[in-house]
């Protein structure tokens, strides 16, 4: 199962692998929006993690595809926990890794030595010689060792909290045109940019440009028509959209409407 | 409202055979435009429209009902209808909605 830790009410993913799952298998895109460290100004092509949207996270965790992990508290509790003898251990290990690469390079830089000098027929020479390195004439470089999911503490929010959680923030309306787009195929990000819930396109949203601009209403909510319907109506025919309105009737059926203008008027 | 839009089309945007049907719910507009709407249209298709006024509020629902009476009248399934948002300074738009999901016109 996918872990989405969540930090600061964000829902971000950090695995590349994760996110390329999301992406191919259910049509999960989320926003990229860590900075690139060489280009911070730039904020068009970002990198990780991958913050994703809280409908996103409602349908990953209704359908037991991700679970949230509260990451935040996890790190606090496992620097607080630290003993001197994690410490200490820590410490060990570290010399040991370093005994071991001290060993390695010397070991491979005799070797490329011997191959060296043997190339000019002075294979002689090479046992005269005697390798000298201390402790920290190397630099030391590791690999994490520990991931998070060795921390201690490190707990999974209950799916039950974490639903009535975000359902605080989206409506069922919402939802509702989430789910009824992504359940027919289409791939769906932020719609802010055109005044919508979502935006929908039929596929990977790096391959094609988006079909709808996307509103989930109440059944009987009330919205203006100038702005909606006029306003959304127009803008989206001039990009090439549709805007989709639609909700979840009495009979618990869809009634989905798009708007396009006419063409005259 | 209605005979207002009856006017505009048959005047302003030449439709011919323009009707207003009255349902229990609201005045329906029936007509003709004078060429095809939509680039996807393969012929002139007649046309539904409901009337509004550019400051209302709307809801799904009303669209629904608007359907209903719409299929009522014409016995038979209708796939899109026309709004008629009139303004307070006698403009006249109109907006296609299709029931359901439709692709976008490619132009």
């Amino acid at each position: 199962m996918i872990q989405i830790k969540r930090i600061n009410d964000k829902y971000l993913v950090f695995k590349v692998e994760d996110i390329r799952f999301l992406r191919q298998e259910h049509l999960i895109g989320g926003t990229l929006i860590g900075t690139l460290p060489q280009i911070p100004q730039q904020n068009v092509f970002c990198g990780l993690p991958l913050q994703l949207f809280k409908e996103e996270v409602i349908f990953l965790m209704k359908n037991g595809i991700a679970e949230v992990v509260d990451d935040s508290a996890s790190h606090v509790t496992a620097l607080t926990s630290q003993t001197p003898e994690d410490i200490e251990n820590y410490e060990k290990q570290r010399h040991t890794a370093q005994q071991l690469q001290i060993k390695e390079y010397t070991e491979g830089m005799l070797e490329r030595r011997r191959q060296a000098l043997e190339k000019k027929g002075m294979s002689g020479k090479i046992d005269k010689e005697v390798v000298v390195a201390t402790d920290n004439a190397i630099s030391y470089v590791t690999d994490a060792t520990t991931t998070n999911e060795t921390l201690e503490g490190y707990n999974m929010f209950s799916k039950e909290n974490v639903l009535s959680d975000l359902l605080e923030h989206v409506t069922s309306a919402q939802y509702y045109i989430f789910n009824f787009l992504h359940s027919r195929g289409y791939f769906l990000s932020p719609g802010l940019r055109f005044g919508g819930n979502f935006l929908a396109y039929p596929g990977d949203s790096v391959r094609y440009h988006s079909h709808y601009i996307a509103i989930g209403k109440e059944y009987e909510e009330k919205f203006p028509i100038k702005s909606v319907i006029v306003g959304g109506g127009r803008l989206g025919t001039n990009v090439k959209k549709c805007l989709v309105l639609g909700g979840e009737n009495d009979e618990g059926g869809d009634s989905v409407y798009c708007i396009e203008w006419s063409g005259f008027g | 409202m209605a005979e207002q839009i009856r006017t505009n089309l048959v005047h302003q945007h030449l439709w011919s055979d323009v009707v207003i049907h009255q349902t229990k719910l609201t005045d329906l507009v029936h007509g003709t435009p004078p060429r095809t709407l939509h680039p996807d249209d393969a012929e002139i298709r007649s046309e539904w429209l409901v009337p509004a006024r550019s400051n209302d509020d709307w809801t799904i629902k009303q669209w629904d009902e608007c359907f209903r009476e719409a299929e009522g009248v014409a016995g038979k399934d209708v796939d899109r209808m026309l709004m008629a948002i009139v303004d307070n300074d006698s403009t006249i738009v109109y907006y296609f909605v299709y029931k359901g999901l439709v692709k976008p016109r490619k132009n």
